[in-house]
Formats: structure tokens, sequence, C-alpha cells
């Protein structure tokens, strides 16, 4: 008898403390999410032509009560699933808790979680509307998505370049030409710096040929090249005016004292509040969009360098003298290398700032670049082509980033080992 | 007589006061040396001792140029210090080696800033018996499997023999050493400090010792400095005196493995515990044991 209300008790203990638990903040989180999606999913059927999300809002917003019970049930599921040993003791080892450390295997499959779960939802929608709808822009399947990237990438564009477009269409028949009458060399007439001129090519050549011609006369390529170029250079401008005066400003106090105030100053202007001021003064071309990022990041780098600057131990510059060395070996050649793969860091942290104000300047005014082509892609909702795009974008800030901590970890080996 | 012991001494201070601005105090300053009368003859390996926050690393950070003096004059041959330099050289508590270079080029550190990269390709004999005299310094360190790794990846002991060759490398007219042992375990502390005696014996070297273990102060040095702010001035009688130098005296005879275990050993650390470390016990300034050869004081010669 004793025993059966003893079990009945730790039963409502359960309870009790699934619903206190319902006031964790995590739990609240992942529960609020998944009641949410739910709501997206049931309203997504009888959508139409209305806005799911505003429809998914509404049955959220009305059926508030259902979060509560649904969330105590499924906090009550997941913690008698918790009294079963073998989950239990697999749980707290592998997976929850603040000793459980998942184990390889695992952990290479809770990353893909998340990636598969948002991707695949955005498959299976764009799919389902496509299916709905044959003609909706809005939610492009994942091959329109990719087959208009790639004919960004591969097909020249007349607005770019005229002649290279030109030249790949007189390729292109001349190809036709020879696949129907099985020729092997075929007459070309092809525009080059040298003016017009009709050449004799063979088929292997041509396909190279045109290869060629589309892709630098292609959106993709024309775009990341002058964005890019934007930014190395601006980047570059900036690092070096900062790891010199970040340098000076660390370590002499006139210095400091002098520029300290005015940077902090500097450095509280709103970056795209004086974005007009720059537009007028160095105009709206590539050289004004880099004086926009050079004063923007300068400031910044400059903070981050004189703090690097700072936390190096003074005790380092006095054994320095003391073992013969100038004022100015002390600077470049004891400080500046200890501070140099922290300033790359820096850089790495910076580089996406730099890209919010690269695609922001290009979105105002441009003439080609990245962001210039979305605003361009937004006005006919090319949802596909802005899509790629912006996978593009991150695909080259991933990138840039992973080069910058190679460099670091291969030029810099004692810096890895500090840490 | 003082002017006889500067030019004679390698090391000279006289009437040395350090003061430091303290704002929370309402005295509005805080005296921290007063009156530092000290003279160092080459060769001597000068161990300083004295209850903590006395002031000793104060007076090795003035020695050094790291600081300046309030007032009166540290002079080394005769001509005033400035800013640190190749003179005096210095070992830390917390290993100051370069992170970026490996152990070799660390040791290898004061001859890279005297020779710039042209004139170490030039003359590459130069360049190789350098780097020869750091490998024999490495060796006697016994870090020679360590030699090309960087500072981060060695432990407290290994760091702090590294920072002594690199510090002896550049023979120094003064060694300063600031409780250089205090972080490390007592095998390689024992190890450690005979290799310091014997290099500065070798090289007759002058040392500036400052430790807060008194066993370690009175077996290493040959003259023991007590710094202590516990002492009575008649005349004036204000709490806001500055630390001075209460015992001055040559310990050379208790410098073998053996005298540790002597009758003296223990009655000179007793002694110096009393007039250094207990607060209650309030020497006289006259009656401060200044018996090394080179020492002196106003009061002494008046």
């Amino acid at each position: 008898m004793e025993k059966v209300e003893q079990t009945q008790k730790s039963k409502n203990k359960n309870v009790l403390k699934s619903i206190y638990s319902l006031f964790n903040p995590f739990h609240l989180l992942i529960l609020t999410t998944f009641y949410y999606l739910a709501s997206l999913v049931s309203v997504i059927k009888d959508a139409g032509e209305q806005n799911v999300f505003m429809l998914a809002n509404e049955v959220a917003l009305s059926n508030l009560n259902l979060l509560f019970y649904n969330g105590i049930c499924t906090l009550i599921v997941v913690k008698l699933l918790f009294k079963i040993p073998f989950l239990n003791k697999f749980a707290t080892k592998n997976f929850w808790g603040l000793f459980a450390s998942p184990s390889k295997p695992l952990a290479f499959v809770l990353m893909f979680v998340p990636f598969v779960a948002f991707v695949g939802s955005y498959v299976a929608y764009s799919e389902y509307k496509t299916g709905l709808e044959a003609q909706q822009k809005l939610f492009p399947t994942v091959d329109k998505i990719g087959s208009a990237f790639w004919e960004n990438a591969t097909t020249p564009d007349k607005r770019i370049d005229r002649v290279a477009y030109k030249n790949v269409r007189n390729i292109d028949k001349a190809l036709e030409k020879a696949e129907k009458e099985n020729l092997e060399v075929v007459e070309v007439k092809l525009e080059t710096e040298n003016g017009k001129e009709t050449k004799e090519m063979s088929v292997s050549d041509l396909k190279f040929e045109k290869t060629k011609q589309s892709v630098l006369a292609s959106k993709v390529y024309t775009d990341t090249k002058s964005s890019l170029s934007i930014l190395l250079t601006a980047m570059l401008i900036s690092a070096s005016i900062a790891l010199i005066f970040g340098l000076y400003l660390g370590l002499f106090s006139a210095v400091e004292k002098t520029f300290g105030t005015f940077l902090v100053f500097f450095g509280a202007i709103q970056p795209v509040a004086i974005l007009p001021i720059i537009m007028i003064m160095a105009g709206v071309e590539e050289f004004g969009k880099v004086v926009f990022i050079v004063t923007v990041l300068t400031t910044t780098l400059i903070v981050g360098m004189n703090r690097e600057v700072k936390n190096i131990p003074k005790q380092s510059i006095i054994k320095a003298l003391t073992l013969g060395a100038s004022q100015l070996q002390v600077i470049y050649q004891v400080i500046l290398p200890q501070v140099f793969p922290k300033f790359l860091n820096i850089m790495k942290d910076n580089f996406y700032l730099c890209w919010i104000f690269l695609l922001a300047s290009e979105m105002i005014s441009a003439e080609s670049g990245l962001g210039y082509r979305i605003m361009l892609f937004k006005r006919t909702t090319a949802m596909d082509n802005i899509i790629g795009y912006v996978i593009w974008i991150t695909v080259l800030c991933l990138v840039i980033d992973w080069v910058i901590k190679k460099i670091n970890a291969k030029a810099f080996p004692w810096n890895q080992l500090a840490k | 007589m003082i002017n006889e012991l500067k030019t004679k001494n390698l090391l000279h201070l006289h009437d040395v006061r350090k003061v430091y601005p303290d704002k929370k105090q309402e005295i509005g300053h805080k005296v921290i040396l007063d009156d530092i009368d000290l003279s160092v003859n080459k060769g001597e390996f000068c161990t300083v001792v004295g209850p903590s926050g006395c002031g000793k690393s104060t007076l090795l950070r003035l020695i050094l140029g790291q600081e300046q003096q309030t007032s009166g004059d540290i002079t080394i041959e005769g001509e005033i210090v400035g800013m640190p330099d190749c003179n005096r050289g210095i070992v830390y508590q917390n290993y100051s080696l370069f992170d970026n270079k490996t152990v070799l080029e660390n040791v290898m550190s004061a001859y890279y800033f005297k020779n710039n990269i042209f004139k170490r390709l030039l003359n590459r004999k130069e360049y190789k018996a350098a780097k020869d005299e750091a490998i024999s310094y490495i060796k006697k360190v016994r870090l020679e499997d360590a030699m090309h790794k960087y500072p981060p990846e060695l432990s407290g002991g290994m760091k702090q023999r590294a920072a002594i060759a690199q510090a002896l490398i550049a023979k120094p007219k003064i060694l300063l050493m600031d409780e250089p042992f205090s972080a490390l375990d007592p095998g390689t502390r024992e190890d450690l400090q005979l290799f310091t005696k014997e290099i500065a014996e070798e090289n007759n070297m002058t040392v500036f010792f400052v430790s807060h273990d008194l066993e370690e102060a009175i077996f290493l040095g040959t003259r023991l400095l007590v710094v202590s702010q516990y002492y009575q001035k008649s005349g004036r009688s204000t709490n806001n005196h500055g630390a001075r130098i209460v015992s001055d005296t040559d310990i050379s005879m208790f410098n073998s493995q053996k005298s540790k275990e002597t009758e003296e050993f223990g009655k000179k650390m007793q002694e110096i515990r009393k007039i250094g470390f207990d607060p209650e016990y309030l020497q006289h300034v006259k009656d401060f044991d200044l018996s090394h050869k080179d020492s002196f004081s106003d009061e002494k010669y008046d």
C-alpha cells in the first residue's frame, strides 16, 4: 500500500517537474519554435494566394493555450523516455547535460541536423508550392535556383560585354554548322582587339574559346571581380594604415593622448549616415566605395590593434631594451611580429562588416557588383537569381575566412600554441 | 669617502627616494623608499629580502631604469642611469620570453638586435660563432631537446631556464633578478640556483637578486641586503616613512651546500626575520647592522 502511494507521489512530482521545466527559457524557446512551425504547417495547405506567415501568426496566437498543454505533454513524454535506462545512459553520456559530450560520429551527424531540417523543409515547401502553381516565383525550387545561377555564371551578358556576346553567338552558329556537316575545322567570325577577322578553328578550340568568352562576360564573374577588387583594395589600405598607426597608438602615450579621444568620437559616427557625404565628395564609382569602406573600417581596426598592442606585457619591451634593442627594433621586431597574427584575426572578424558596407553602397548606386545585381534582380522579383547570389556571397565569405585562418595557422604556429 | 666608493664601485645609489602619488590616502602620497644608500662592487652577488610590499622590486626597477626615482642619483661606473639598456640584464618572475621566437632564437636575440639582417648575411662566421655560443648556453641550462620549440610549448621551469640563458648571454654588467625562482618546484629551483651561481662566478658578474625566500637569499648571495619599513627614527615620528636598507652584511661564509645545516645559518635567519620582518621590533636608525665593507649611510659618517 505504501509503495503504491510512493509511486503515486513520485508521479505527481514528475508532472510538477515538467510544469516547472516549461519555464526553463531554453525549453520555452524550443517549444515555441515547434509550436510556430506546427501552426505554419497547418495553414500551408489552405493558404492559396495569402501570405503563409501572416496566417500562421494568426493561428498561433489564437490557439496559445495549445502551446501550454502540448508543451507539458511533450515534456512529460521526454521525461518518461529518459526513464528508460538505455536511453538515459546514452543521453547523459552523449547528448544532454553539462558533462555529456557527443562522440565523434554522433557530433558529425548532429552537425548536419539543422542543415537538413532547414534545406529539407525549404525543398519540400518549394516543391509543394510549385505543384500548386507552376508559375510561382516566391519559392523557386532548388533546380531552378541552380539553373538560374549556372546561367548567370556561364552566359555572356549583352550589357556587360557586347563583343563577347556577339562572338559567342557566332561560335554557337559555327558549332551547329560543324555538327550538321560533321566538320573538324570551321570558319568563325570573331571580333578581337585587332578588329574583326575570320578564323579557321578546330571544334575543341572553339568550345574552349566559347567557355572562356562566356564566363569572362558573365554576370557572376564581372560582379564578383568588381566587388572583390573594391573589398580587397579597401581592406589592404585600411589594414596598412591601422597596423602602423595602431602600433604607435598602443606604444606611445603621447600619440594616444592626442588621438585617443578623437578616435572614440570618429568611431561613433554611423557609417551609413556618412555614405551620402562620401558619395558627394568621392563620387559613386569604385573610388568612392573604397573611400567609404576605408573611412569606416580603419577606425575599428586601429582600436582593435591598439588593444592587442596594450595586451603585450611591458616586460617584453624592457627585456628587449636590456638585450640591446633600439626603440625602432622594439616597435618593429618585438611588438609587431607578436601582434600581427592577432591583427589578422581582427581583420577576419571585420570582413563581415566590410561586406555589409560594400553591399549597402552597391545597392544604392553602382554599375556592377554583387549588391547591385541583387537589387536589379529584386525589381523583377527573380527570387531564383537572388537566392543563388546570396549563396555565392556566403561561399565567398567563408572562403576568405578560411584562407585567413589557414595563413594564420601556417605562418604563425606559435600563436596557435599560445591558446 | 662616499665619492671614493662611487668611483671605485660599479653600482652606486645615493639618497634615493621613491614616492608614489596616492589619491586615496589623505597624506597625499606614499613613500616607498627612503634614503637608500648603496654601493655594490663588481662581482658581488647581492640578495635583497624584505617584507612583501616593502619596495624590493621598486628598488630593482629603479636600478633597471624602468621607473625613475623621485630624488637622489643612481650611477653605474660613474654614469647616471637612464632608460633600460644592455648594461643591465633582467630576469622576471614570469618568464618574459618572446612568444614568436623559438628557444634558440630567444637566446640569440641579443645578437639579433645588435646585428641587422644585412650584417648577419654578410658575416656568416660571426653568425655561426654566435649560434654556437647560444647552443652552448642552451646546453648549460639543459634545454637542448627543446631548442626549436616555442615558449608556449614549454613548462614553467624550462621557460625560466631559457630566460636566464637569454639574459646571461648578453653579458650585462649587472644582472637583475626579480624573484626568478619563486614560481618553480623545489627540484628545478635548486638546480637553477646552482646554475646561476656558477655562471655569475665564472663571468665575475654583479647580480642583484630579489627574493622572498630567506634561505635562498642567504645561501646564494655574498652580500645580504634587508629592505624594510619596520624601523624608527629619532625626531620625526610619522608612520609615512619608506623602507630603508636596515641590514647590509657579508654572507659569503654561508655559501656552501653544507652550511645550510649549521647553527650559524639558523641564527642568521632568525636575526634577519627579527630585524626585517617583525613589525613589532623597531630598530633605531643608528643601530642598523651595516657591517659590509662597501656599505655607507649618512648616519654612519655623522
